[in-house]
């Protein structure tokens, strides 16, 4: 009787989590670390490698880590893994003198990558690490949940432009656009990104010269461009934003920075970002149009063409969130963790590190940091 | 016509903010005893010691109702991590038992209860230290309330001078409430069910059997927060990982089992004992969303368990009473993630627990005086390997009950007693840490033609040993029964 009644009672597994092994070798991209120490592959040594779970946090809060530096074949072992999705940074400091002038410089050398551990025992894998941020003008921080405050108050989210690139660029002509709220079968596969609200520099997309940001500035571009400490102890003041989204065609409050433009005539909303889930793209402005019109949500859509995405954010306080952007402009989520009116923020780990996945390029931080 | 009035008042909030929950509440006035003390609620037999409803006519011949009120409340900082600081729980019980006819009893019992857990540490959970790893948490301390019915029947049929079969049945329902971030809502419910059999081999010894199923069921919804924030919840699993969660969503947790239980019973003039063995086995699965569910982890633990409890009456009149009990239990446990089934947890425990118990009865004056003696021993063995924690430590808790019931009038009997107690835990389990606890009772019994009634205040507090001015908790409980016989 017995036997029948536990018929149905499993059998212990016998593999444990918290036994996977991670080894990864690091291979220098750049030419830039010391060559005694190269094998034939350009394996280095004294890299700092950190794992941080995206699963399992401690009981204060913070995600596990862990963190080894490459031996002298260039290979970091990590021991006693959890099952877990782990976010690898593999950075070195590299120290390089020029010889013309003896004047010594430090470049940092950083690859990040993604990993999923399954119940496999050993995983094996190989990253370049490389310089990063020489790609020009990105997105570098999205303010969106608001502020600690129990008055639905959204009023000071702000983006952060950065230029990582090593010249000066000029923002004349280029838009913003928020992304769709309801992602489409075949985003993947076409040649747009689609969006709703359009705002814009003033100047002219593509050849204008009138509004540069030169190499290592930041552009604080703020929703409303004033002190909202004034309402909301806890919020921030954006008096001295760089620039501010305006809409004419409603009454908005036009604060003394200057005006991204609303250019759509028919919407008649703030540039707000959506304070759990959204995305945001910045495009160089010289070419868009009108997409379809979604009647359940009374939404007009514009399409950019990707070619004119200069960068794109997608990002979510949750993790399970569904993409909203295609993987070719943005492969991963920003913002975790970053609920509404929590008055935290979310910004790249680093001015101008892009590895076009925000989940690995992002972090969120407990606090906005406008213009630095 | 003040004295009515007080009298009215007092039996209005006694009933009202004070409740109980029991029946034993002469055994609770006399220190508390388990065992010692001979009493209409604490026969050593098939129903009583082993939860045979098949018994239930030969436990107690008599047809009554009872009313009860109880209040059992503690406070202070003496408590695990996920405990709260301060707890009432406040009960109250209408039940009854009648002889339908020679052949077949029946018992029923209504009980609402009110939870209340004041500065509950971050678990959103009714037990956080239950068998099982998995443990739902947020960020906050708060208050939270539980309420709700309990409702249980039984039923016994006397098949053939040898044969005695049962049958009960349990249903609970609580709704909890949390008043601070993230505010969840648990809904608890509990069916368990029992067959019962008992064969008597001669007027001596019986054999009994009882099989119970159960399946309890915690519906946690985590919903918009009102001033419009999304539920941060933290999923641990084991007491030092947990995973993440943003967002509304629905939890469900499942707890299914059943527990096997063979009997002997021996029955005599002087000595009575019992023995029952019992195999116990749950499993417990997790589940998000409503439509679509999502899996979200397994547990599952067996439990071979054996009790025994003796007593002896000695002396000319049968006035000294000697009583013994020992349990012997081990549990195995172990849980898995979801992803890859592997294994995450695991929990051993042995527990061995003996009561000796004595009492004896003078007659002039009238008085009662018993003495009781626990020990309870766990070994707990428990990997953690998601944390990488293997802990192993004794848990060591022994009690010494006194007590003493003097009987003013054959009606009026006052009761008195003094439990003393020192916990004694491993340093890895870091719960209570060491701590002593002293208790005292006191409680009356009024006793009339047809019916009783009894009253129990208990107070004490526990201090640890190490830290005794900030580590301690006070106990304040109260109850209230009237009995009537039919």
């Amino acid at each position: 009787m017995l036997a029948a009644l536990v018929a149905c009672r499993k059998p212990m597994p016998i593999s444990v989590d918290g036994s996977m092994q991670y080894t990864v070798f690091i291979q220098d991209d750049s030419g830039l670390s010391d060559a005694s120490n190269f094998t034939e592959v350009n394996l280095i040594e004294k890299v700092r490698v950190t794992l941080t779970s995206n699963t399992y946090y401690s009981r204060d809060a913070t995600p596990d880590q862990y963190t080894v530096y490459t031996d002298q074949d260039g290979k970091a072992v990590f021991d006693r893994l959890s099952l877990s999705s782990y976010n690898v940074l593999a950075e070195r400091e590299v120290k390089i003198s020029d010889a013309a002038d003896g004047v010594q410089n430090t470049v940092f050398l950083r690859a990040v990558k993604l990993v999923n551990l399954n119940r496999q025992t050993h995983h094996v894998d190989t990253l370049k690490i490389g310089m990063t941020g020489s790609r020009g003008l990105m997105i570098n921080e999205i303010y969106f949940c608001g502020p600690v405050n129990d008055a639905n108050y959204v009023h000071d989210q702000f983006i952060e432009l950065y230029n990582a690139s090593g010249r000066q660029v000029h923002l004349d002509g280029m838009m913003f656009c928020k992304t769709a709220i309801d992602s489409f079968i075949g985003m993947d596969s076409v040649d747009y990104v689609k969006g709703i609200w359009l705002y814009q520099f003033p100047g002219q997309p593509l050849t204008g010269l009138s509004y540069p940001l030169n190499p290592g500035e930041f552009a604080v571009i703020a929703i409303d461009a004033y002190d909202h400490t004034q309402f909301i102890a806890s919020s921030i003041d954006l008096r001295k934003a760089d620039w501010e989204f305006f809409n004419p065609y409603q009454g908005d409050y036009d604060s003394p920075a200057p005006n991204i433009i609303n250019i759509i005539p028919e919407s008649s909303n703030d540039f707000f970002l959506s304070t759990l889930h959204g995305g945001l793209i910045l495009t160089d402005g010289s070419e868009w149009q009108y997409g379809d019109y979604n009647e359940r949500r009374r939404v007009q859509y514009v399409h950019i063409p990707i070619n004119t995405v200069i960068d794109a954010v997608e990002y979510s306080s949750s993790r399970k969130s569904a993409k909203l952007l295609t993987y070719r402009v943005d492969a991963g989520l920003a913002g975790f963790g970053a609920t509404r009116y929590s008055g935290k923020s979310t910004e790249r780990r680093l001015p101008g590190f892009d590895s076009n996945n925000s989940t690995l390029d992002f972090e969120t931080i407990n606090h906005p940091t406008p213009g630095y | 016509m003040k004295r009515l009035k007080f009298l009215v008042y007092f039996i209005l909030y006694v009933s009202i903010a004070l409740p109980l929950g029991a029946s034993d509440k002469r055994l609770k006035a006399v220190g508390d005893m388990s065992l010692a003390v001979p009493d209409r609620d604490s026969r050593i037999n098939l129903y009583q010691w082993a939860g045979n409803v098949a018994w239930l006519k030969q436990n107690d011949s008599l047809n009554w109702m009872r009313y009860a009120a109880r209040s059992d409340n503690e406070w202070g900082a003496l408590h695990r991590h996920w405990d709260a600081k301060q707890r009432s729980r406040d009960d109250l019980l209408f039940s009854g038992q009648k002889h339908l006819d020679g052949q077949q009893t029946f018992y029923g019992s209504l009980m609402y209860t009110a939870d209340f857990r004041l500065g509950l540490n971050r678990a959103i959970e009714r037990q956080p230290y239950g068998l099982d790893p998995f443990v739902l948490a947020d960020s906050t301390q708060g208050d939270m309330t539980f309420l709700g019915p309990k409702v249980n029947v039984a039923y016994n049929y006397w098949l053939s001078p040898k044969w005695y079969l049962g049958a009960s049945l349990t249903y609970a329902i609580n709704r909890g409430l949390k008043q601070q971030f993230t505010r969840p809502e648990i809904i608890n419910r509990v069916v368990r069910a029992g067959l019962h059999a008992v064969y008597r081999i001669n007027g001596n010894l019986s054999l009994g059997l009882s099989y119970g199923p159960y399946h309890i069921q915690d519906i946690t919804k985590e919903v918009k927060q009102p001033d419009g924030k999304s539920p941060i919840t933290y999923r641990y699993r084991g007491e030092y990982k947990f995973r993440l969660k943003v967002g509304t969503y629905e939890r469900t947790a499942t707890y299914e089992g059943f527990n096997l239980r063979p009997q002997i019973a021996w029955t005599s003039d002087r000595l009575n004992g019992v023995i029952m063995t019992n195999y116990y086995y749950q499993w417990h699965e997790l589940f998000d969303g409503t439509i679509t569910r999502y899996y979200d982890g397994y547990f599952q633990a067996e439990q071979y368990a054996m009790t025994t409890a003796w007593r002896y009456f000695a002396g000319m009149r049968k006035n000294t009473a000697i009583s013994f009990a020992y349990h012997y239990r081990f549990t195995d446990g172990w849980a898995r993630e979801p992803q890859a089934g592997l294994l995450f947890h695991r929990k051993r425990i042995t527990r061995h627990h003996i009561t000796i118990g004595a009492s004896h009865k003078l007659y002039k004056p009238a008085l009662m005086l018993a003495g009781e003696v626990q020990y309870d021993v766990r070994n707990p063995d428990e990997d953690d390997y998601l944390a990488h924690q293997y802990r192993k430590g004794t848990i060591a808790n022994w009690q010494a009950h006194a007590g003493l019931e003097y009987a003013l009038t054959p009606s009026w009997h006052l009761r008195t007693g003094l439990i003393y107690q020192e916990y004694d835990e491993a340093d890895v389990w870091n719960y209570f840490g060491d701590y002593r606890g002293l208790r005292g009772t006191v409680g009356f019994g009024y006793r009339h033609v047809n019916w009783e009634l009894d009253g129990v205040v208990q107070y004490g507090r526990k201090v640890n040993i190490n830290d005794a001015g900030n580590d301690q908790r006070g106990v304040l409980n109260a109850a209230l029964q009237f009995r009537q016989y039919f």
